[in-house]
Parts: structure tokens; C-alpha cells; sequence
């Protein structure tokens, strides 16, 4: 009771000091907290983008089919793999395609790309390459229509009903084959790589040119994105001598990596603002208690016992600390709202090869914030162990000496 | 008549060779209980050291201080805490209220560490309030009050725990006479009253005739002890 009353009543003593601890504490939760959500959005939007590309969420291919594509190695079995995927209940779509690398020309060049021939209805259930289109209309009934990539078109120097002439090596004895499409639509992903090689054509014509039976990869999409990361998935059973499956993070490895390393990124910021907030309260706190040795002698030599002055400046550390932490989490509440809300505009800036091209929608972990804020009140309530301990042993004579 | 403070061959040094300085070199005094007693000296003669080192708010660096038949120089630090707020009063020449309590607060706060109960601590406080003669002021900070209306505080709070011994060091110093020579009086009615042991150092001569028994210091050293 009495070491509250006057651990209160001395925090309050220079409210400008106060204030000024209570700005530095707060505004380092601010940080943390915003910095956590930030890089926890970052990753997610990268997270997103990438398998609502042309990634998709998992793949499933024949095995060794990724280490070295070849139009020869279709998915066998592909009616059965397809009526295993019609009934697993947690997916949501999935896109067999054919893949082959193949020669694009127009009447005015040439270049080298990938050609993939989709089912339209079952790519636009796995990615967004639907929404992506700039022009033009997404692939319908024509048999000779095409999508291609915006810096593609521009390299060919074609436009929306332009002729589109794909070379490629045939399955089985490699001949060489031309067929011959009308581009339909442009789209764009913000990325180099995607929107100069890439073209779209409906599955059963691509099938016919290449001679396949069967898709050389499907893309699936599942419920939600976590299901792609439970290994005790049922669809991870697909697995097997014929068919591999590979989710998300296996696909893209980069980004799996910047997933794992957001923690640590957060982690580091928290601990160097921890730093800095320990320190400044101790300097702050250092300053109050030389200012107020006389009042600890005067304590000391009433018979307050050294282990009440210590309890006391911990007791000031512990208000301190709790009230900067609240402050702290009042002034991000706005922000977090603006930023889970609005998101932070990043457009078209490019990260570890994964174009932005959408907000970044802040991603607030609640048991997060309230760790970090938890950690950073023990951080300044430790902090002030130190000048606490040297108040408690003052000796009242010396303590009460007028200061010259 | 047992001796409440006992000093035998009490010394406080500070500094070291060429700037040792000898505070109290020697000091051997015996105080009775219930005695109004001045410690006089000019400045520098260690009449504060002297009262510091039967306060138990400092540690001599040779002898031994006794009070109330305890030696205090082998205590531990908690022990000291313990025997200081249940035994000695401090009156201070600078008062020495802590600011953040009010009037009230500050007479009171002895007795919250002693674990008094509030019903008694609010007696014992209105009480001392009239005797000191502070009522209406007690919900004051220092900062609120005079300097002569903060030593009566400090008095009231140095008396309000009913102490066996009272040190005031130099505690008409800040005032001004009039105002230190009604503080006196009502130390010494205090005195007569509860039969409490007061000690206090002075350098004023007028304020001197108030004590019943006078020990001069010059040096750090007993030259004088005189009963009135």
C-alpha cells in the first residue's frame, strides 16, 4: 500500500520525464508490434501471390518430372489420380496442364518461351490468371486462341487478334510442330519472367500437338493455405511411385526461407528496442533516484528497510512499463486497423522475385502482441532491478548529505 | 536511571593520508534516559557525525555505540532499519519531509512501517496535529507549508511513534528565532511530558540555555560536559 502509493506518486513527480519514458517505451511497442504484423503481412502477400500464380498451392507431377521437365513424362494414370482429387474433400479446384518449352514467333520476331495448355474452368478454380488479363477476353471455345504475357506481346510486337506461331518438339520421336493462334488476351503479373515467356492455349489442342495422353503437371488448390502445409493431409497420400506431390513450399524453397526468417527479422528488432528501452530506463530512472537520494536517506533513517526502497523503484519500473505498454498498444491499434484493413500500398515492387501487386494486408497474431508487449513491460521492470538496487543500499547518512 | 545511549571510543574517519579527516576521534559519552541534552560546537566540530553515529545511520570506524542496551555497531543492515523505526525519532535541520506524502502523511509513515493499525494511526496523528499545533493542515504537502510548520511536522512525525530516544540535528537552524524558540519549548514540554530522551545539536548560544545538560565538541572531541 505504501510502496504503491509513493511508487505512483513519484512517477508523476516530473510528468515531462515521465512522459518522455512513456513515449520511448510506447513508441518501441509501437515498432515492435508493427514490424511483427508487417513482416508476418509481407510474407502472407508473398505467400499469396505466389501460389495464386502460376504456382498454384501444391503441384503434382511424375516423379523426377521437376528436376528434369520432359514432354515425354506425363502423369500416368491420370483418370484415376483425377477422380482421387474429384473426392478429396479439401480441395478446392485443380488444373492439369501441359507444359512443354517451345519457339514463339510473329510476323515481325521471335523468342523462346513456355507453353501451357490449360482447361480454362479448372485453371481459373486454381489461379488468378483469369483476373490478370490487361486485354481482350480469357481463353473461351476457339481451338486457335492464345494468352500471352504483356512483355511478350511486346518483344513480338502483337497485339489482340494478331497471329501467334508456336514451334515445338513432339512427344515420342521429337518432331518438330507448328500450329498457328490468335492472341485473345494480354496479361500481366509485374513479373519479368512470367508476363515475357509464358503463353496459354487450351489443353486438348496443346495435348494434340504434343502427342500426350496425359497432363505433365497439375496444379491444385486447396481450402485454405494451411491445408497445403499439414503433412497429415490425406491428399499427401497421393504420393507415390507414380505420382509426386509437392506442396507450396517445396516449390518455391526462396520463399519457405523468408517465411522461416520473418521470425528471426522480428525477433532482432524486438531485441535491439529491448536494448535500447532497458537502457534508457535505467539512465531515466538513474537520474530520478540521484535526484532523490536525500529522500531515501530521509526513508532509510525512518527505518524503512532497504528491501521497501527496493520494492518501491521496482514497483515504479513495473507502473512505468505497464502504462508505456498500454500507451503503446492504444497508439498501433489505429495503425493495425489502417494497415489489416486498407493494407500498405507496395505496387509492382519486386521481392525476392515475387512482384507486390497487391497491398500488404498487416497479419496481426493477438498471442503474439501480447507476447511482445508481456516482454517488453518485463524488460523495463528488469531494467529497473539495477538502480533499484543501488537506492536500497544507500547509506542514510551519506544519502542525506546535501549535494554540493 | 539506565543509560539509553552509550558511546565508548567512537571514531568516524573520513578520506585517507593527506586528507584524513578525524569527524569524531575518541568520543566516549553516556546519555541518560529522559535527559534534554544539546550537543554544541562550531561548524566542522562533528556534532552531526556525532548524532549520525547514535542514530545508527552511519557506521563508526572504530568503537562501539550502545543504545537502549544494544550494541548497534554490530547489527546488520535490516536489524538497524528495524531498531531505528521502533526506537529513535529524527528531527533533521533541513526537515526532511518526503514531498510526495502530505502533512498527515508524513507523521503517519513511521507508524505504517511499524504495522499500526489506521484507526490508531489516525488517533495518534489528530493527536500530535494539536499538539504540534498544525491542525487544518495536515492534507498539505511540504511544499505547502512553512519551513517552521515543516519541522513541526518532522517533530510531530519523529514523536508521533512514541520513540525512546529523539535526535534533532540542529533543528532551529532554517527558522527564525521566534519560530525556533517556540519549537524548543514545545520539544522540551514533549520532553517533560512523555519522559522521551532528547538529543540535539546547536551552535546557537540562546538556544543552548534550553538544555539540562550541555557536552561541547571542538575537533571531534568531548572538551565540555556540563549539568545545568
Amino acid at each position: 500500500m505504501l510502496v504503491s502509493k509513493l511508487a505512483l506518486r513519484n512517477i508523476f513527480r516530473n510528468p515531462r520525464r515521465t512522459l518522455l519514458t512513456l513515449l520511448l517505451i510506447s513508441s518501441s511497442l509501437v515498432a515492435i508490434v508493427f514490424t511483427d504484423a508487417f513482416t508476418r503481412g509481407t510474407v502472407q502477400t508473398m505467400v499469396e501471390l505466389s501460389t495464386d500464380s502460376l504456382m498454384g498451392q501444391a503441384q503434382i507431377h511424375k516423379p523426377g518430372y521437376r528436376q528434369a521437365p520432359d514432354v515425354n513424362e506425363t502423369i500416368h494414370g491420370f483418370s484415376d489420380l483425377a477422380s482421387r482429387l474429384d473426392t478429396a474433400n479439401s480441395i478446392d479446384g485443380y488444373s492439369p496442364r501441359t507444359v512443354s518449352g517451345a519457339m514463339f514467333s510473329s510476323a515481325y520476331d521471335v523468342t523462346g518461351g513456355s507453353l501451357y495448355g490449360i482447361n480454362p474452368d479448372q485453371e481459373a478454380a486454381v489461379t488468378d490468371l483469369e483476373d490478370k488479363l490487361i486485354e481482350g477476353s480469357y481463353l473461351t471455345e476457339g481451338d486457335d486462341q492464345v494468352i500471352i504475357g504483356s512483355e511478350l506481346a511486346k518483344r513480338l510486337d502483337i497485339g489482340l487478334g494478331d497471329r501467334f506461331v508456336v514451334t515445338l518438339s513432339r512427344a515420342g520421336d521429337g518432331e518438330l510442330s507448328q500450329v498457328l493462334f490468335r492472341v485473345s488476351g494480354i496479361f500481366r503479373y509485374s513479373d519479368r519472367n512470367l508476363d515475357s515467356t509464358l503463353a496459354f492455349v487450351h489443353y486438348d489442342v496443346m495435348a494434340k500437338a504434343l502427342q500426350v495422353n496425359g497432363p505433365h503437371q497439375i496444379a491444385v488448390r486447396f481450402k485454405s493455405l494451411e491445408i497445403a502445409d499439414d503433412p497429415l493431409n490425406s491428399v499427401w497420400k497421393i504420393s507415390s511411385e507414380q505420382w509426386e506431390f509437392l506442396p507450396w513450399r517445396q516449390l518455391a524453397p526462396e520463399i519457405n526461407s523468408i517465411l522461416e526468417m520473418s521470425g528471426i527479422s522480428t525477433m532482432i528488432v524486438s531485441i535491439i528496442l529491448y536494448i535500447l528501452v532497458a537502457f534508457s530506463v535505467i539512465n531515466t530512472m538513474f537520474m530520478s533516484i540521484f535526484e532523490r537520494h536525500r529522500e531515501f536517506g530521509i526513508q532509510l533513517a525512518l527505518g524503512t528497510h532497504a528491501r521497501m526502497i527496493f520494492g518501491q523503484l521496482l514497483a515504479e519500473g513495473a507502473i512505468i512499463g505497464a502504462l508505456g505498454v498500454a500507451a503503446g498498444l492504444i497508439l498501433v491499434t489505429p495503425l493495425l486497423y489502417y494497415g489489416a484493413t486498407v493494407g500498405i500500398e507496395y505496387s509492382d515492387i519486386e521481392v525476392s522475385g515475387v512482384a507486390m501487386a497487391k497491398p500488404i494486408i498487416l497479419q496481426i497474431e493477438y498471442p503474439e502482441v501480447a507476447k511482445l508487449a508481456i516482454s517488453l513491460w518485463f524488460v523495463v521492470t528488469l531494467a529497473s532491478v539495477y538502480p533499484a538496487k543501488h537506492a536500497s543500499k544507500l547509506v542514510p547518512a551519506i544519502a542525506m548529505r546535501p549535494a554540493i | 536511571m539506565s543509560n539509553v545511549i552509550e558511546t565508548k571510543s567512537v571514531s568516524r574517519h573520513f578520506g585517507k593520508d593527506e586528507t584524513l579527516v578525524k569527524a569524531i576521534d575518541q568520543v566516549d559519552l553516556q546519555i541518560e534516559e529522559g535527559e534534554f541534552t544539546a550537543i554544541i560546537g562550531p561548524s566542522g566540530s562533528g556534532k552531526s557525525t556525532l548524532l549520525q553515529m547514535i542514530g545508527a545511520l552511519d557506521t563508526p570506524t572504530s568503537g562501539e555505540v550502545w543504545l537502549a542496551g544494544k550494541d548497534v555497531s554490530a547489527m546488520s543492515s535490516s536489524e538497524l532499519s528495524s531498531f531505528r523505526r521502533d526506537n529513535i525519532g529524527f528531527v533533521f535541520q533541513a526537515y526532511n519531509l518526503v514531498p510526495v506524502l502530505s502533512a498527515r502523511e508524513n507523521i503517519e509513515y513511521v507508524m505504517l512501517l511499524q504495522g499500526i493499525s489506521e484507526e490508531e494511526r489516525i488517533r495518534r496523528v489528530d493527536e500530535i496535529l494539536q499538539e504540534v499545533g498544525l491542525e487544518g493542515r495536515e492534507g498539505r504537502r511540504p511544499s505547502e507549508l512553512s519551513g517552521g510548520q515543516q519541522q513541526r511536522v518532522a517533530v510531530a512525525r519523529a514523536m508521533v511513534s512514541k520513540p525512546s530516544l529523539i535526535l534533532a540535528d540542529e533543528p532551529t537552524a532554517n527558522l527564525d528565532s521566534k519560530t525556533g524558540y517556540a519549537l524548543l519549548d514545545m520539544m522540551r514540554n514533549l520532553n517533560e511530558q512523555h519522559t522521551m530522551t532528547f538529543v540535539f545539536s546547536t551552535h546557537d548560544t540562546k538556544i543552548m540555555e534550553y538544555a539540562r545538560r550541555i557536552v561541547k565538541l571542538v575537533d571531534g572531541k568531548i572538551v565540555e560536559d556540563t549539568l545545568k
